[in-house]
């Protein structure tokens, strides 16, 4: 696959219906890289090249797919 | 001995770069103690000439107290430097501090720009100038001695607790956190601080290769406001919750910035560490109408159904006194997590806080004292301002609420709301008030 740049996002998971894992596992195989499974909060970080982006979001439990931020003290 | 050589003991000395940020508004014209890198000073002199903007800095190869007595500094832009002592006094206008803040940062040379303690914007020479110009000479001599520069501001000369602490009613709270657990999640701490001796502190480090050490100073000036001690080492009071068990998850590296998913991660952490009140002096700016990133909504709000509660500063990307106010950042601005505005002194607005004009959640919530705030930094004590020193004001605060009312998560929010003072402000910038102890 052409290497393109890597975007990080938050996954949002509905995790009440669906298990944290197995999700990750689908996130995964759809191209997401460098995960971070948050089990309390039932997010899902990682980073993703552009062109899989909106393949994550078709995957069955997954709320919003989202940028993720960079933050400074304030 | 130079101050310098006071601090090679430090193995942070190194990482240090600018301790102090007090926004470029017209408080911070006044007088400046600018420490230098030990062996950089002729540097140092170079650097704030030619890219600090200093008009003329004299120097001085020794200190006597007839220099210290004499040393006056008529003009902003002017300065002294005082080459074995490692540190300049200068004196700084608006416009020359966010010249001098700016370029400063990164520059080796330059350790830190603290507001000497003999700031006071007297016209004349008066006592109050005369009594802040002794505390200065103090200062100097202290360092000398090998103790901790002590920056005392007006407020604090003489009292017993900063004026933030009397702004929200702390001195006159029986209250102290006892059994309360208030996590930080900021640059570390500086756990050889001797007012945090003692302390029970719990801490991770989510930033490769950084320990919880603090060698930016933000975090230990954060941690101090919230929890610091009842009897500072010493100066005033500036610690809330001082029997709460401190958490510490450096989430911010010791350039001030989040890395990878240290943010989240941290706050997980918290979560996972059942912390009661989470406080996240950090944002990333947000534009007018864009809205709230939802994965932040799901982390808020999943703490306030298990009973614990998140705290967010508001954010400083606006310049009040030319009318432009900025939304509430990120992650603040989730319905779910408390946006902390800040206060002046004279509980006016302070001119970089953000305000809550995106709706969806974006309002301020709650304001706190958040200019010139006296509080622990590495190796001392020093001033900041910022909606960053309002956060822990408001998660100490909660602290307090949460020990004598055993409320937690939506009932604790409430609390502190609805004891929040009023005040004769737009709730859009203040939201219920500044926050009050119980």
């Amino acid at each position: 696959m052409e290497k393109r740049a890597l975007q990080s996002v938050l996954v949002t998971v509905d995790d009440q219906h669906h298990d944290l894992d197995l999700v990750a596992r689908a996130l995964e195989k759809a191209g997401l890289v460098d995960t971070d499974v948050l089990r309390f909060s039932g997010i899902i970080g990682g980073s993703v090249n552009e062109a899989q982006l909106a393949g994550l979001r078709e995957i069955p439990g997954v709320e919003n797919v989202e940028a993720q931020p960079v933050f400074h003290a304030s | 001995m130079p101050v310098g050589k006071k601090s090679s003991t430090n193995p942070q000395k190194d990482k240090i770069s600018v301790t102090i940020v007090v926004p470029p508004t017209e408080v911070a014209h006044g007088d400046y103690l600018i420490t230098l890198a030990e062996g950089g000073e002729t540097e140092a002199a170079a650097f704030l000439e030619e890219k600090g903007g200093m008009s003329s800095m004299s120097s001085t190869e020794e200190l006597s107290a007839d220099q210290l007595g004499m040393e006056v500094l008529p003009r902003p832009g002017s300065g002294t430097l005082f080459f074995r002592l490692g540190v300049a006094v200068a004196k700084l206008d608006a416009n020359h501090l966010a010249r001098l803040q700016d370029v400063a940062q990164g520059e080796k040379s330059i350790l830190a720009i603290e507001r000497a303690p003999i700031f006071f914007a007297a016209s004349s020479w008066d006592q109050a100038f005369l009594q802040g110009y002794e505390a200065g000479v103090k200062g100097l001599i202290q360092s000398l001695a090998g103790l901790s520069v002590q920056s005392t501001a007006i407020d604090e000369a003489g009292g017993t607790a900063t004026w933030g602490l009397n702004a929200t009613r702390v001195e006159a709270s029986r209250a102290t956190g006892r059994g309360v657990r208030v996590a930080i999640l900021d640059t570390g701490l500086d756990l050889l601080h001797p007012d945090f001796a003692g302390r029970s502190i719990q801490s991770r480090s989510f930033i490769v290769d950084e320990p919880v050490q603090d060698g930016h100073g933000h975090g230990t000036h954060c941690a101090g406001t919230a929890c610091g001690p009842r009897k500072p080492r010493q100066g005033p009071r500036y610690g809330i919750a001082h029997e709460a068990e401190i958490f510490i998850g450096k989430v911010l590296s010791n350039s001030g910035g989040s890395r990878g998913r240290s943010v989240e991660l941290g706050m997980e952490w918290a979560l996972a560490n059942r912390c009661d009140i989470i406080s996240m002096s950090l944002g990333s700016p947000v534009l007018p109408n864009q809205g709230p990133i939802q994965a932040y909504e799901r982390i808020g709000s999943r703490a306030l159904s298990a009973g614990m509660m998140f705290v967010a500063a508001a954010g400083n990307d606006s310049v009040r006194r030319r009318g432009l106010i900025n939304p509430v950042g990120s992650p603040a601005n989730v319905p779910s997590i408390l946006a902390v505005g800040a206060l002046d002194q004279q509980l006016a607005v302070a001119d970089f806080s953000n305000g809550g004009i995106n709706g969806n959640g974006g309002d301020v919530d709650i304001a706190g004292p958040g200019v010139g705030v006296y509080s622990s930094i590495p190796g001392g004590y020093g001033l900041k301002s910022g909606t960053s020193m309002a956060t822990p004001h408001i998660a100490g605060l909660a602290a307090l609420h949460a020990e004598i009312t055993g409320h937690r998560g939506r009932a604790l929010w409430e609390a502190l709301t609805e004891s929040a003072k009023a005040l004769p402000l737009a709730p859009r910038d203040v939201g219920s008030g500044i926050g009050q102890a119980p």
